[in-house]
């Protein structure tokens, strides 16, 4: 039998036309903290060097995006394959990841724009942070002597961060 | 952070995107369909 049309199967996914969504898509993403230049505690990203300023951001190139490997996809290709915010899609996915990269912080984010789904999580071109837990493991970062005695000023620090992160991020942030 | 065998994309908008279900906008990243190929003239 003649094949009359292309068959749209055997176009890549990334080739498609977008599934369109009227709303954002639930995502999780994990985040080391770090101090900014005015000692407040900011989110930082655990696989590369991105701070957080604020509840949103952009990423530089869409996820995926078919005009970069147009254009120039031998010198374009690390930009394609790794572009966007990356997140997964679960809580407990999060968990286990933070344990993994030993950062202390997760929490529940939005993403939007061109996001592009895999088996076990998003890249999104666009993220607001709505949602952050620290774990208790943040406790590594203050308590440098082991020493029990320290456990006021340990818990006034970690205090410290929840308190930063909301202020920067207009989000809850539960100490778990 | 390992995310697995693409599944698929979404363009997710919660500003922008009209509600209205037969609303179609051209897409530069949409795969262009064939042109229909010539008639051919009758008897040939």
């Amino acid at each position: 039998m003649a094949i009359m049309y292309p068959d749209t199967h055997k176009i890549p996914i990334w080739r498609r036309q977008p599934t369109r969504l009227e709303h954002p898509i639930t995502a999780w993403r994990i985040w080391g903290v770090r101090k900014d230049q005015d000692n407040k505690w900011i989110l930082s990203s655990v696989a590369a060097d991105c701070p957080w300023e604020g509840p949103v951001l952009r990423s530089d190139a869409r996820p995926i995006d078919p005009k970069l490997w147009d254009k120039d996809r031998d010198a374009l290709h690390h930009v394609f394959a790794t572009a966007g915010i990356h997140a997964v899609k679960t809580r407990e996915q999060a968990v286990d990841l933070a344990g993994e990269y030993s950062v202390s912080v997760f929490g529940e984010i939005a993403l939007w724009g061109r996001v592009a789904q895999f088996t076990l999580g998003y890249r999104g071109e666009v993220c607001m942070v709505k949602k952050l837990f620290v774990l208790p493991t943040v406790r590594r970062l203050f308590n440098v002597r082991n020493d029990g005695r320290d456990e006021t000023r340990i818990a006034e620090r970690i205090a410290g961060i929840a308190e930063n992160l909301e202020d920067r991020y207009d989000c809850e942030v539960v100490l778990v | 952070m390992r995310l697995g065998e693409l599944e698929e994309i979404f363009e997710a908008d919660p500003e922008g995107i009209p509600l209205d279900p037969f609303h179609i906008e051209s897409d530069p990243d949409s795969v262009e369909t064939p042109e229909k190929a010539e008639p051919v003239p009758a008897g040939k």
